[in-house]
């Protein structure tokens, strides 16, 4: 056997096990007549013994923050139902405000609230005419006689309708407002940034967080307190809140997209309550009109889901735009009586 | 070390959003995908760079791998392109590496393990990049000739002779010891 297959046997040998390649005999017995080989022989095993790199202490928790950082970007919004009621009579809107924990636990509250629309449902049939519903044409869960669950899984009484929800807009880009509006999701707001809760999941290492700062919510509870934000400063599309007990709750930025591009809800307030919406930033002031004048101007193209952005006058929505009030339950605002503004997503 | 073990279950189940089976191909493959990059970049923290990008073109794309080739091959495959990739796009590039200079640790010092690791790694940061992702794909990811010449395009010859070729630059380089006629 020449030299160079020998140790090309050998090398083989060290990739394949001896066993898969046939001359590994043969070369080993080349060795032992070859001090050469035999020396090169030895040289590869040392090769083989020196440890390779491994991955540093810490990397894999940061790869799995970033992984679970990524689900909750992708996790669908909680389900809101908007069916109108039949036959033209007032909407009937059932505010979700149980947050997405795990899934048998959502579906067993959707079960339960799906249960008692029904059962509500039948009985403002058998009452028409007897109870009439209010303006907004809303109920609230507990109205409905359901109990929302809170962050630990506690009973909590849903927040009211904002205070500066108007039901009586009749016309222009708010028509809708009064069918439509309702107690938003579970949302806080961080780093000019609106956030809402996502589905549970196992929360990594906190020493592969970062603390970012802290934000005010009452996590459901109804006594708004201070909590730690913790997160990766790469990674702004996902934040953990310290919650109670140490425990850490995933909350993903609330985004919609224009011409493919992501947008996020802003606010320069915090928000203090589940189920209180954003308000459009206060650097903007209030549209007068209907449709968004002064301040904001119609864009000729609708976002992604059809909606119509107003950026600033004589600006471009790349930049941001404000979305009016009055969406379908399609979109990632329904239900937000307020003006708000979105901004190209961090 | 080569890549752990992954099992066909275990990547079916991180397909469809299993966040432990997700977290065991992690910790399974970390190394590897490490030090790949750790050796394409010879910088440990554009490495880690890296590796958090796999993970998440990982996360990304899981749903559609196709299985047509094994997780491990799939996997050196991506990493290699985003180290690549990261390279295109400036963001780090390769430190250079005199051949001369990697001779650091010569026979008599092999033992010191610490020493060695760092030996074989500037070594094998002056190979040529064919020889060194062939040799990176079968040693630290694991992969047959036949999967690395499949990740690699190559053919399994060619694969079979860079890794060897890998082999013996190191033996030369790090002095472990010449050989052969």
């Amino acid at each position: 056997m020449e030299c160079d297959r020998a140790l090309e046997a050998l090398s083989e040998a060290i990739d394949l096990g001896p066993a898969a390649v046939p001359d590994h005999a043969e070369a080993l017995a080349h060795c032992a007549a070859c001090p050469g080989c035999a020396r090169a022989a030895e040289a590869l095993r040392r090769l083989g013994s020196i440890p390779a790199p491994e991955a540093p202490a810490g990397l894999v928790e940061r790869v799995l923050a970033a992984a679970e950082q990524e689900r909750a970007a992708q996790a669908p919004q909680p389900e809101q139902d908007a069916s109108p009621a039949e036959g033209g009579g007032p909407t009937l809107v059932v505010p979700l405000t149980v947050p997405v924990r795990t899934p048998s636990r959502f579906r067993t509250a959707a079960l339960v609230m799906a249960g008692a629309a029904v059962l509500f449902g039948a009985f403002v049939v058998m009452r028409a005419g007897i109870v009439t519903m209010t303006g907004d044409g809303t109920r609230t869960a507990t109205e409905l006689g359901i109990e929302p669950v809170g962050a630990n899984g506690e009973a909590v009484p849903p927040p009211p309708l904002p205070k500066d929800f108007k039901g009586d807009v009749t016309s222009g880009p708010g028509a809708d407002e009064a069918q439509s509006a309702r107690t938003a999701p579970n949302l806080i707001a961080f780093g000019g940034w609106v956030y809402r809760a996502a589905p549970d999941v196992r929360a990594p290492e906190r020493s592969a967080l970062t603390t970012l700062g802290q934000t005010t919510t009452d996590l459901g509870s109804g006594s708004p307190g201070t909590h730690a934000v913790l997160g990766l400063q790469s990674a702004p599309q996902a934040i953990y809140l310290d919650a109670a007990a140490g425990k850490l709750m995933l909350f993903a930025i609330v985004t919609r997209t224009f011409g493919g591009e992501r947008f996020a809800l802003q606010a320069d307030t915090s928000i203090a309550r589940y189920g209180d919406w954003a308000l459009l930033p206060s650097r903007f002031p209030a549209p007068t009109a209907a449709d968004g004048g002064p301040t904001f101007r119609a864009h000729t193209k609708p976002d992604d889901v059809g909606a119509t952005v107003y950026p600033l006058p004589g600006s471009d929505p790349s930049g941001g735009f404000a979305i009016p009030p009055g969406l379908p339950a399609t979109d990632p605002g329904s239900g937000n009586p307020n003006w708000t503004w979105w901004a190209p997503a961090p | 070390m080569a890549a752990g073990r992954v099992d066909d279950e275990t990547v079916q189940a991180a397909r469809t959003g299993d966040a432990a089976a997700f977290e065991s191909l992690v910790r399974a493959t970390a190394d590897a995908v490490y030090g790949h990059a750790y050796r394409f970049f010879a910088d440990a923290g554009t490495a880690e760079d890296a590796v958090q990008e796999v993970y998440l073109k990982v996360f990304r794309s899981l749903g559609t791998f196709d299985g047509r080739s094994s997780f491990t091959t799939w996997l050196f495959r991506v990493t290699r392109n985003v180290c690549l990739d990261m390279l295109r796009a400036g963001r780090r590039r390769p430190v250079p590496v005199d051949p001369l200079n990697a001779v650091t640790a010569p026979v008599g010092d092999i033992a010191d393990e610490a020493v060695a690791s760092v030996a074989l790694e500037t070594a094998l940061a002056s190979l040529p990049p064919e020889d060194r992702d062939a040799f990176n794909a079968v040693a630290l990811f694991g992969l047959s000739y036949e999967q690395a010449g499949d990740a690699l395009e190559a053919p399994v010859g060619t694969v079979k002779s860079r890794v060897h070729r890998a082999r013996r630059s190191l033996v030369s380089l790090l002095g472990l010891g010449e050989g052969g006629a």
